[in-house]
This record gives C-alpha cells, structure tokens and sequence, in this order.
C-alpha cells in the first residue's frame, strides 16, 4: 500500500516537472516553431496562428498609450511599415495585451475608432486582455516585435529599431529591424539581425 | 491658553487654512518633478576637474532609470552644449534599486537621483564665468510611462584659486558618491556562455567575507546581454562563486567583457561597505 502510493507520488511529480518543462519549451524562440494561440480580435473574430499559414505573419505588441509606441504612430512610422508589407501580402497583426483597467486597455468596439484615426493598417488588432498571447511569446514592451515565416518558424524576436528612445527625432537614423528582416524573408534571404533587445514601455499585464 | 473659549477661532476658517496648507505640500519639494544642474562648488578654477549633478525628481512613487534601464523603460539622455574650455568627463549613476511589476525586471530610482557628471576646465579657460546647457530627456513611470524633456542651463563663476564646496549641497554630493558602485581591486571576474546562460565566476580577495546567500545580485551594464532577473543561483567551489543568469537577445557591448554592477543587500553589516562594486568580467570561450 504505501509503496503504491510512493510510485503513483513519484509518477505525479514527474508529469508535474514534464509539463513545466514543456511550459517552459512553448515560450517564443527565434529559430524554433513560433508557439500556436487563439485570440479574438476587435471585431470579435478568433483568430489563430494556424490560419496564417503560409504567409509572412508580423506580431506586433501595442499600447496605443505609450510613449515609445506614440513616437512611431505620431510619425505614421508604423502605419507606413503596416500598409507597405500588407500590400506584399504579409499579415500584420497588432496584439495588445493590456489588462482590464491598465493604460492601453479599450472596449472591443472601441479599436476600430483607434485605428482609424492613426490611419493604421493592421490585418487585425488582437485583444489579449488575459495576457496569454503575450506570455506565450514573452512579450515585454510595447512595441515588442515578431515575424514568423511561412513555414511557421519563429525569424524574428526583439526591437522595432535600435535607437531606443520615445524621441520621433530619432527615427531617421535608426535601423529598423522588422522591415529588414521583412525584406529579407520576402527576398528568401536570412535574417541578419533576428534577435534583439526589445525596448519600450512594460506590456501592462 | 488652549482652554480659554475667547481664544477659540471658529472651526471653519481653520479647516480651510488647514486645506490651504495642504495644497501647498507639492510646492515643498524642490524641483519635483523635472530636473535640475546643482554646482558642487562655488565656482571652477582653470586647470581642474569639477562635478555638477544632474538632479531628475520625479512625482512620490514614480521612478527614473539606471544607464541600463532593464526590460522596459529609458536611460536618461543628456545633450550637453559646452563653451569652449570645457571637456565633458565621465557621467556616473549612483547604484540603482531592483524593481519588479508583473514579471518584468527594472532597474532605477524612486522618487529622486542626483547624477554625477564630471567636467575638465582647460588651463586657459578665459574669462570670469561660463555656461554649461544640458538637453535632457528622461522617462518617469509609474503603472504608466511619461516621456519628459527639459533644457536648463548653468552660470558658474571663474576664478583662478582653488573653489570651497558649496555647503548646502555638501550633502547631496557625498550621499551621491556614497551610492556610486566601487572598483573592485583584489576581486577576479569571468564571464562564460553556455547554451542559453552565462556563468558569471567571482573570486573575491582572500579573506573577504563573500556570502551571495544573502542576496547579492548582478546588474549587467548594458541593457541587452544579460536578461533582467530576479536574485540568480549562487554555486561555490573553493574561493570561486559562479552565478548563473539568464543570457539575453544581444551581446555584451565590448567582445571581451561583460560589464555589470555587483549589489549588495542594504541591509548587510559584513565589510565593506560600498553598495555595489563594479565588475568586469573577461569573457572566456562559450563553454
């Protein structure tokens, strides 16, 4: 009897270890395959990894009240970046991951409005208000970056460029990473830089 | 006197003087809220080095950033503008404090800070004053992020003999170098990178009563080559302690080292008494 229940302990607390192990593994890394999820967008819809397949998928973590997301929005940096590889048929999708009541959280009725009146232009806008997405693919800041490849691999993980600062001054000169690894990809060429620092504003979880 | 009712003023007038005072509270903190050029001394003497701080105040609970500001925020950045005989020397950080909010890891200063910022003055510095314009832009946050940016500037006078340290900063200044991390003669470092971790090995002077059990933990320089992490895992062999930390997405700014700060726990007894000592670890081959 008491060595039954060693053995069924034992056995417990190995698939306990196993699972957090394959926790663990689920977490993005570049190189790998990027992390299947399921989320709603503004308009309601699910929406999951899988049904991109094929294409060139951006993930890009937004908190339209953030400074640093401010720099490259007030500018239609990003916007620009949105409509230029949307129209090469990447799918650009804007994940927020702001909780309920923290800055950059808005009603799903409400983003339609919010995007517009950035004149953004997203495949969709994601609304991860229980943090999933973002933990799944340790999102940290907003922006925080992600580009997945056709065969779903995971190519890019890091900054939207390498001048962190809120500072719209300071896009000239800086080297945008997501358009050079979208270059790249779309060119069937390696990703130069395919991980970097992220910078920005914590993802409000 | 308190017990004479003639003495007795009406409750309502000293309850709105009492409000008023109370609006009055935020006007009490100097600078709160944005920042400011303190000049350590009176004045600066050609042919010398002399230090002005940079002080960034921030709303109560609000924080600023350390030069590596972890996995979110800002390091401040300064613009200076200098007259002719005046060279910029080094900008130092007082050690920052570890923060941590929904499992993000920040390093930096609640409330206020006082950056060092050393400067040359030329031996043939003419003239009997000049003018240091600083360009600054820093990011306060709290549950959410402001962007700030100010340009101030500072008058100080010039006179050929040595300055006296102006007394109602004296103590600004010493609490400021109090705080800054220390080199580390005596102490060895070396950095390895294995798989997805970096091992950070340690060997304190002989002697030195080293104890990581009491939470000493490992600020990397640059935001960047080490992933901000809660207090990492301490392993001894002999006089060597190794510290395993989670590598990040970019290399370390120099190929040879990975720089950091070593930060003590402020509540240690054990000497000595530097709040942070500063490490530079020789990177060896990835193991």
């Amino acid at each position: 009897m008491l060595k039954d229940i060693r053995i069924i302990a034992c056995i417990a607390a190995l698939a306990i270890v196993t699972a957090q192990a394959q926790a663990q593994e689920t977490t993005a890394v570049v190189g790998k395959p990027a992390p299947e999820f399921t989320a709603t967008d503004s308009a309601g819809k699910t929406r999951t990894l899988a049904e991109f397949k094929g294409k060139l998928v951006v993930l890009e973590w937004v908190n339209y009240d953030c400074p640093f997301v401010k720099k490259h929005y007030g500018a239609d940096a990003m916007q620009a970046l949105q409509r230029k590889y949307t129209e090469q048929g990447v799918v650009w999708l804007s994940i927020n991951s702001s909780a309920s009541g923290k800055q950059g959280n808005y009603p799903a009725e409400k983003w339609a409005e919010l995007v517009a009146e950035r004149k953004a232009a997203p495949t969709a806008v994601l609304l991860d208000t229980d943090g999933k997405v973002g933990r799944l693919y340790g999102a940290k800041t907003t922006p925080h970056m992600f580009i997945v490849n056709a065969e779903g691999t995971l190519i890019y993980a890091g900054a939207i460029d390498n001048n962190p600062s809120p500072d719209p001054a300071t896009l000239k000169d800086a080297v945008n990473y997501v358009a050079k690894a979208l270059d790249a990809a779309l060119a069937g060429k390696p990703v130069e830089t395919a991980t970097s620092a992220s910078y920005g504003c914590s993802v409000k979880y | 006197m308190h017990n004479d009712p003639l003495n007795r003023q009406p409750l309502r007038p000293r309850l709105i003087i009492g409000l008023t005072l109370l609006l009055f509270i935020p006007c009490l903190r100097s600078h709160a809220d944005g920042m400011a050029l303190i000049p350590e001394t009176a004045w600066i003497q050609p042919g010398t080095t002399f230090t002005v701080g940079v002080q960034i105040s921030t709303q109560p609970g609000w924080h600023t950033y350390w030069l590596n500001p972890g996995d979110s925020g800002m390091a401040p950045a300064l613009h200076w503008t200098l007259p002719d005989g005046i060279r910029m020397g080094a900008l130092h950080f007082p050690t920052p404090h570890y923060m941590e909010a929904d499992g993000l890891v920040t390093y930096g200063y609640e409330n206020e800070v006082t950056l060092l910022a050393d400067f040359h003055a030329d031996s043939t510095l003419q003239g009997t004053g000049v003018v240091l314009r600083l360009n600054a832009q820093w990011m306060v946050c709290l549950d959410m992020c402001m962007f700030r940016k100010q340009s101030v500037e500072l008058s100080i006078p010039v006179k050929p003999t040595k300055p006296p340290r102006r007394l109602v900063t004296t103590n600004r200044f010493d609490a400021a170098r109090a705080a800054l991390p220390v080199p580390m003669p005596g102490w060895t470092a070396q950095a390895q990178a294995v798989g997805s971790e970096w091992l950070l090995h340690i060997t304190p002077p002989p002697g030195h009563p080293f104890n990581p059990e009491s939470g000493i933990q490992f600020f990397a320089m640059k935001r960047g080559a080490v992933n901000p992490t809660p207090a990492g895992t301490w392993n001894r062999q002999e006089a060597q302690w190794t510290l395993r930390l989670p590598k990040g997405p970019e290399p370390p700014a120099a190929p040879e080292t990975l720089d950091g700060i070593l930060v003590f726990p402020s509540n240690r007894t054990d000497p000595p008494h530097a709040t942070a000592i500063l490490i530079r670890a020789t990177i060896l081959p990835p193991g």
